[in-house]
Parts: C-alpha cells; sequence; structure tokens
C-alpha cells in the first residue's frame, strides 16, 4: 500500500448494513486540503463514469461527498462495493491529475449598503455587541492579523480566484475557498445569526466563503453583494427553468469590482434574464498549484501565524462580549417574566373580551385601533411573526360587532407575546 | 394627435389583415407635424379598403372575437389579484393573435391593471369564431393568482352569447361558478404539497408532506394517486369554502373537521356539497399536522422543478402557504364522479399519534467515538428528547441534556465541538446544531458544518 494514499472513509448510515439511502465518504484527517478534495472530485468524475444505478445524487464538500442513493435500486452493500472499487482505482497521489471546469467572473460591490444595513438590523434588533460588530469586514481584518484593516481584508479577498468547493446547503448556494492560501480568511459564525441577509451577499465562516442564493436568514460575515448563482425563472443564457443554477463543483469565480450603481443596473438586467457571465474553459492544474504553493512558502507562513494571533485575540474578546450580551438579556427575560405574572393578574380581574395569542411569537404589525369596530370574524387585528412566517390574528366570529379598546399590556411591534397572551381586549 | 386607441382595435385589425392602427397613428401625427397647419395622411391612405378583407382570407365573411385575460377573480367582485403568474403557455395559432406583456415569473403588482394578455380569434363564421375562442381559451395556460380564464370560457359556452343576444346588462344576470375552492382561512400554516417531491440534490429542499402516510391516504380515499397535491394543515386548521360539490378527505393527526358546522369523520370519504364550508379546527391533543385531499388535485397549480410543492418561496401556491382570499381551482373532470371501487374508509390502518414516540435510527454518519464518547452516545440513544416550539418544517429541534462530547472544539471546522467541515446531510439526518440536535425534514439543507450522529430510518419519515 502507498503511504501517501489518504485515509477513506465510507460512513454508511448504519454499522448494520441495514439498507438506507444515503452513504458519506470522508477523506484524510479533519483539515481543508486541495489535494483531498481534488480526490474526491476524481472519485466523483469515476463514479458518474461508471453510472452506478440507484445514486440519484451526490453532494461533495470541503473533505467528503454524500452518495445518496434509493434502497429499492440498490442495495447498501453493493453500493459499498461499487464505490471501494471506484476509489481503488484512482492514482494514490492527484499531483498529476488536471480537472476540466470554467471560469466564470462575477460583478461584486465591496462593503456594500445592502448588507451594512442588514447588520445595522441585527445590532438593533437581535444583538448589539460582539466581536464582529459594527464593521464585520474589520472583524475580518483583526481576526486575520492584518495590519490594513478593512481595506487589505477586501483586496485579499478579490485579488484571488475562488474554487467552488460544494454546492448546495439551500438552493445552490455554493461554498467557495480561495485558492491563493494568502487569501484563505477566517471567521466565526454570527451567534445567533442574522434574521434577514439580501440576496447575493457574500461571506466568510470557517474558511468557507457563500453567495446567499436569496433573501434569507444567515451567520456569515458579510463583505460584498454579487449577482445570485440561482435564477428562479431560470431566465437568461446562463440558466433554463430545469436548471435555475449555475455553479458545478470545480468551478472557479474572479470578482469584478464594480460600484452600487452598477450593481443596480446590472441585477435589473439579471432578473430580466439579460445578463450574462462572462464564462471561460479552464483547468485545474495540481501540479501546476503545488509548485504556486511551494513558491510562496514563507508567505503562508507568514499569513498563518498572523492569523492565529489574530483568532486569539478575537475569540477572548468575544468571549467577553458574549457574556455582557447574555447579561443584559437575563436581566430583560427577568422582566419579561415579572410583567408575564402582572398581565396575568389583570386578565383574571377583568371580564373584557380579549383576543389572545395562541402562540410565542413577536408582534409584527399591529393593523387594528383602539375604536375600531370588528366587522368580519376575518378581520386581521395583529400579524405575529413566528418560525419566520407572518401569523394572522383574525378577530374571530364571536367578536363580530365588538370595539376594540385597548391593546394587551407591552404588546406593540417588535414585543414578543406567549401562547395565552392578550393582544386585544375588546368592549 | 389624438392617442385614444379603441379598446377592441386588434378585433378591427384582424378583420382588415395588413391594418395596424397604432402605426396609422404614428404616421399621422409625423405628417401633421411635417406639414402644419392642415396636415395628415391623404384620405386614400387612410381608406380602409386598402386592406384586406374577407377576401384576402378566401371567404366571404371574417368574425374576429377579443377576449381581456385580467388577473382578478370573477367570483370575488371581480376582486384584482395580483401575484407571480407561476406558469404561462400562450399556444400559438394561424387564427390566433395574442397581445401580452407577460410570461413564466412575471410579477403582476398591485398598482396597475391586471390585464394580463388579449386573446383574439378571427373565423369565417361567427360560431366558429366562438369555437376557436372557447378552444383558446381552454388551451393557454395562465397559473398564478385567480384569472378570468374560466369566466370568459363560461361566456363562450352560454347560449345567449352563442346566439348572439348578449347586450351590455348580459353580464348582470349572468351567473358564473367556478370549479374552484376559496381559502377563507389559511390558519397557521396551510399549504399545497405533493409526493415524493423533488429530487434534485443541490440544496433543493425535497419538500411534500411531513406526515406522508396520512397525506397518501388522504388520496387514496379520495381516489387520487398517493402522490397527488394535497394540503397540509398545520396546528391551527384552516377554513375552506366549496363552489362546487367536491369528493375530499381529511386524515392526520386527530382533529375537529366540520361541514357547514356539522362534525364529519377523519379517515374517510365526504362528499362536501356545492357553496358549503368545511372547517378543520385546532389540532389540540397530539400530532401537529393534518391533511386535506380533494378529487382531481389542483390541475392549475404548475410543477416548479418537477413538483408542486410549496418551498422556500417556490413552488405551490404563489411559493407560499395559503391566506383568507386564496383561491385554488379544482379538477372540473373529476367532480361528481367519483369512483365507487376505491377505498372511502381507512379505520385499522390509520396511524396513532402518541405524546412519546419511538423513533428508529440508524447510528451514523458521526455516531464515533472521535467526536461523541461512549458514554455521551449511550446517553443520547437513552435520553427523553422534548420536541421545542421551534421547531418547522426545516427540521424538529429537540430539547434534553447537554451531549457529552469527545473533542474541545471543531478544529478547522469551528470552535464548537459540533462544527466539522462542511460536509452534505442525509435526509432524516439528526444534526447536531451546538447543543441541540435537530432532525433534518422536507425543507431542511442538504449541506452544512454540524455533524450528524444518527439517521433516521426512512420508513420513519
Amino acid at each position: 500500500m502507498d503511504s501517501k494514499r489518504p485515509k477513506v472513509v465510507f460512513r454508511e448510515r448504519s454499522f448494520h448494513k441495514a439498507g438506507d439511502s444515503a452513504i458519506l465518504v470522508e477523506y484524510g484527517d479533519l483539515i481543508l486540503d486541495f489535494e483531498l478534495r481534488a480526490r474526491i472530485h476524481a472519485f466523483e468524475t469515476e463514479l458518474q463514469r461508471r453510472d452506478v444505478p440507484g445514486i440519484w445524487t451526490t453532494s461533495p464538500c470541503i473533505r467528503s461527498t454524500m452518495v445518496r442513493y434509493n434502497p429499492l435500486a440498490i442495495s447498501q452493500t453493493d453500493l459499498l462495493e461499487a464505490l471501494v472499487s471506484v476509489e481503488n482505482l484512482l492514482p494514490a497521489s492527484m499531483q498529476d491529475m488536471t480537472f476540466p471546469g470554467r471560469k466564470i467572473i462575477f460583478p461584486i460591490v465591496l462593503d456594500d449598503r445592502w448588507n451594512r444595513d442588514a447588520l445595522e438590523r441585527y445590532s438593533r434588533s437581535i444583538r448589539d455587541e460582539a466581536v464582529y460588530l459594527p464593521s464585520n469586514i474589520e472583524y475580518l481584518a483583526r481576526n486575520n492579523g492584518l495590519s490594513g484593516g478593512a481595506e487589505e481584508a477586501l483586496t485579499l479577498l478579490v485579488n484571488t480566484e475562488w474554487l467552488v468547493f460544494g454546492v448546495g446547503f439551500y438552493l445552490a448556494c455554493p461554498f467557495l475557498i480561495p485558492i491563493d492560501p494568502r487569501c484563505r480568511l477566517v471567521g466565526q459564525k454570527m451567534n445567533p445569526s442574522r434574521t434577514y441577509t439580501p440576496r447575493g451577499a457574500l461571506g466568510i465562516a470557517g474558511l468557507v466563503a457563500a453567495i446567499y442564493p436569496i433573501e434569507s436568514p444567515g451567520g456569515y460575515q458579510l463583505f460584498g453583494r454579487t449577482l445570485s448563482p440561482w435564477q428562479t425563472w431560470g431566465r437568461g443564457t446562463n440558466f433554463n427553468p430545469e436548471q435555475p443554477w449555475l455553479l458545478f463543483p470545480f468551478d472557479q469565480l474572479k470578482f469584478k469590482v464594480i460600484t452600487e450603481d452598477e450593481y443596480i443596473e446590472v441585477e435589473k438586467q439579471f432578473d430580466s434574464g439579460r445578463y450574462n457571465f462572462e464564462i471561460e474553459p479552464t483547468t485545474f492544474d495540481m501540479a501546476q498549484y503545488k509548485t504556486f504553493i511551494s513558491s510562496m512558502e514563507g508567505d503562508i507562513r507568514q499569513f498563518k501565524s498572523r492569523q492565529a494571533g489574530g483568532v486569539i485575540n478575537e475569540e477572548a474578546r468575544e468571549v467577553e462580549l458574549m457574556r455582557s450580551w447574555e447579561g443584559k438579556r437575563q436581566a430583560a427575560k427577568e422582566n419579561i417574566a415579572e410583567v408575564i405574572a402582572l398581565k396575568e393578574n389583570i386578565t383574571e380581574s377583568t371580564n373584557a373580551f380579549t383576543v389572545k395569542s395562541s402562540m410565542s411569537a413577536v408582534v409584527w404589525k399591529i393593523k387594528c385601533s383602539p375604536g375600531d369596530i370588528i366587522n368580519s370574524s376575518e378581520d386581521v387585528l395583529m400579524i405575529l411573526e413566528a418560525m419566520k412566517t407572518e401569523i394572522n390574528v383574525e378577530a374571530g366570529e364571536e367578536n363580530v360587532g365588538r370595539r376594540v379598546q385597548e391593546f394587551g399590556r407591552d404588546v406593540k411591534p417588535g414585543a414578543v407575546v406567549h401562547a395565552g397572551d392578550t393582544l386585544v381586549v375588546l368592549e | 394627435m389624438n392617442t385614444r386607441l379603441q379598446v377592441e382595435h386588434p378585433v378591427t385589425e384582424a378583420v382588415h389583415p395588413g391594418l395596424d392602427i397604432v402605426e396609422l397613428m404614428i404616421r399621422q401625427g409625423i405628417a401633421e407635424r411635417s406639414t402644419p397647419p392642415n396636415g395628415g395622411l391623404s384620405v386614400d391612405e387612410l381608406d380602409q379598403a386598402r386592406y384586406g378583407g374577407p377576401a384576402s382570407f378566401g371567404e366571404e365573411h371574417i368574425h374576429a372575437i377579443e377576449a381581456r385575460v385580467y388577473c382578478e377573480n370573477a367570483a370575488a367582485q371581480f376582486k384584482p389579484s395580483p401575484g407571480t403568474l407561476q406558469l404561462v403557455e400562450l399556444v400559438p395559432r394561424p387564427w390566433l393573435r395574442i397581445d401580452t406583456w407577460v410570461e413564466t415569473g412575471t410579477l403582476v403588482t398591485p398598482f396597475f391593471d391586471p390585464l394580463v394578455c388579449k386573446l383574439v380569434v378571427s373565423a369565417p363564421s361567427r360560431p366558429e369564431a366562438i369555437a376557436r375562442l372557447l378552444g383558446a381559451l381552454s388551451e393557454c395556460k395562465i397559473y398564478g393568482p385567480p384569472n378570468n380564464l374560466a369566466y370568459l370560457r363560461a361566456i363562450c359556452d352560454s347560449e345567449t352569447f352563442k346566439l348572439g343576444q348578449a347586450t351590455t346588462t348580459f353580464l348582470n344576470t349572468f351567473t358564473f361558478t367556478p370549479c374552484a375552492v376559496d381559502i377563507l382561512s389559511g390558519g397557521l400554516e396551510t399549504t399545497v404539497q405533493d409526493f415524493p417531491g423533488r429530487y434534485l440534490g443541490m440544496g433543493i429542499p425535497r419538500s411534500g408532506p411531513m406526515d406522508s402516510i396520512a397525506f397518501r391516504a388522504a388520496n387514496i380515499l379520495v381516489g387520487n394517486s398517493p402522490g397527488t397535491e394535497a394540503l397540509e394543515v398545520t396546528l391551527l386548521g384552516c377554513r375552506l369554502y366549496f363552489h362546487v360539490a367536491t369528493t375530499v378527505a381529511i386524515t392526520g393527526a386527530p382533529v375537529k373537521v366540520t361541514i357547514d358546522s356539522k362534525e364529519v369523520p377523519m379517515w374517510a370519504r365526504i362528499e362536501v356539497p356545492a357553496k358549503s364550508k368545511l372547517a378543520v379546527g385546532t389540532i389540540d391533543k397530539t400530532g401537529f399536522r393534518a391533511y386535506i385531499a380533494m378529487r382531481g388535485g389542483f390541475p392549475e397549480i404548475p410543477q416548479y422543478l418537477g413538483s408542486k410543492s410549496t418551498s422556500m418561496g417556490l413552488g405551490g401556491y404563489q411559493g407560499r402557504s395559503l391566506t383568507a382570499g386564496d383561491q385554488l381551482v379544482l379538477n372540473s373532470n373529476h367532480q361528481n364522479n367519483a369512483d365507487e371501487t376505491a377505498f372511502s374508509k381507512i379505520a385499522v390502518a390509520a396511524p396513532t399519534y402518541p405524546d412519546h414516540w419511538t423513533i428508529y435510527c440508524l447510528p451514523g454518519p458521526h455516531c464515533d467515538e472521535e467526536f461523541i464518547t461512549s458514554e455521551g452516545i449511550k446517553d443520547f440513544f437513552s435520553a427523553r428528547w422534548i420536541v421545542s416550539s421551534s421547531s418547522n418544517r426545516m427540521g424538529i429541534r429537540l430539547e434534553g441534556p447537554k451531549l457529552g462530547w469527545a473533542r474541545k472544539n471543531g478544529g478547522e471546522g469551528g470552535s464548537h465541538p459540533s462544527n466539522i467541515h462542511d460536509s452534505g446531510y442525509a435526509f432524516g439526518t439528526v444534526n447536531i446544531n451546538g447543543d441541540t440536535p435537530v432532525i433534518l425534514t422536507n425543507e431542511g439543507p442538504d449541506m452544512g458544518g454540524y455533524l450528524c450522529l444518527c439517521t433516521v430510518a426512512s420508513a420513519e419519515l
């Protein structure tokens, strides 16, 4: 056995070989390594060529691929055998391999107003002190020991080409890694995460960058905005209705800096299907990559050592900031508990008709005012938000004809209500 | 120049091939401007006889009819119904002129007139023109919020219109009943789902019903194929109004179901009379979701990436859960046509919904002492876990004891021992999100940076 061959683990979903529907194939140690990722790509390429029945998709990412199969079409044992035999066909080392892919230019606005707005919302409504506030980009600079601050961080992020390691999570979100190791910035995930991130936002968590395909919650440290690699209706030459996504593993990305005004124009073109990404075929050459790496070993070592220092400092700061924020939150919770106790007393002491919350939620919008008369059982009095869903609070048949007197205690937009809390008091 | 244009100018143009009234108006404007004070096109140019008439068709007469398609609800005082057109398929015919600005994915906003297209047919005779219009209105598909295509078809089908006796007051007495169900209240989250949903990978959720056994049973009861699109109702029930008689079945968690306030059984085929209200109450005992299947499904919910399931703002009805005022078109071919040989009741095979569940899992992919101590693994499987109220279709969050981690942190994957380098997730896997186990369900992610301790057996999902 060649000692250079990395260890591979076929994590079946069962140690009992009772078939189910996925096997996770993991390579090497728990580290990010282009050699390992190249091996996964070679493995997948060969697996596709073999056309093993029953496999409906594979999801490669940093150091593994999830092979999903239909257990009615192939047994776990047979599939495992097929996977092992494919792995055995691969050369011990990837160093002479080249992998065809595409190079795609993505226009990017750095430190854009949309992401800044998302972060401002976050610090207003979710958490107001954290190591990554008030600027994610300045945090990235500190966390990676960059003396040049935000500007240096952004320069590094656009100076490198990026390799697509995986596509998935939600709506073909790409997981990107800088090809130049001197540009591999690291950052923690926001904790708790944001409830809002604009479509096309670019962020970093751990070593990985992602492009948010649609407006969504998220926790990555945001540094810019580009076009989405997802086009819901498949419009334009780069998409089609059966394949509304653009990127595949081993595609390469390069960012081209544009202004906010240019972005607004480009986004319009994108939505109407008139935007054409600049795409050219390319190959990822392992030998070339290795030469590139060894030519700058000193630089990489220096970058990594500064980065390690930055991470230690920032982690320590975050522990303090987290403690302080949790303390404030605890105090607020105790306040709420007192208020709830008060509220219970009030509802018991009055005989008013009320509309109560059927669940724990946040008051999103109040749609009635004191004095309003309920005209129909379907009148919406309030909109609550829970499970990332808006919930209409309807008046109900029994309240038709009654007049809105007041709102429940502390009920206002943004307030947290619990199941059974009075939302609206009726005369 | 006078920019007023007759509403039905395409009809004039249809009976005069080669005539373009808009072009003439523009040319008239140019001519007036270039030769003041009384300039304009010559009388000769404006002569209708210059443009083809019936003879150019080789016909004695040409009849043309224009139908204007609006996004408005004919069964609710023509209330404008803005929204996304999830499917637009306008089938070209030699005798059909289509004037439109919409395509699949077009958003009809509430800010403008909701006119989406004009269909103009021509034919040698009036009955033939009506037949062609009916054909065009039937084969052109505009799926999205309610529109007036069915209303226009009903007019074409009416004797008064066919006989040419329609006057300006005709519509005042014309009655139209849509083959549809209206949503009076959508409750917490009522969505259109089908089974098995989407199998594409790439982070496109599988979607489909959370309780696929109850879902399929409901379809079988009404005589549908088991995967047909139906409604998934969550916790707070929903209220529906049926314009037409429909065969339905309600399954899932035990809940009070009424038709016009009279209680009806679950797990049984039910005939809902026309013009009646069906109410599913609040699920207040055990379980969380109920299903309503309707015979023939919802033909005007289009497929998106191979499925009608609602997911991530895509598919289903406007990509969202149903709310008061929405309307679902029913399958007109299936009404009053229930297959008598089909099952009409499920008694013994109906699942039970206890408040304590034992869930069968397969260990892995990361059920390993490399990540969690052997004691921790044992504790995990022997603990009683409580379903958290923040669970949803993406995942069932579990509250319980802390996990016995074997590592201090996740190394390169992150600072928490549950972190790993991003990796694919299996459907139904128990993903450890920090210290919270989450069973990834129908809208769950298929990739991420947390380890997965065990995976629920497919038969349990």
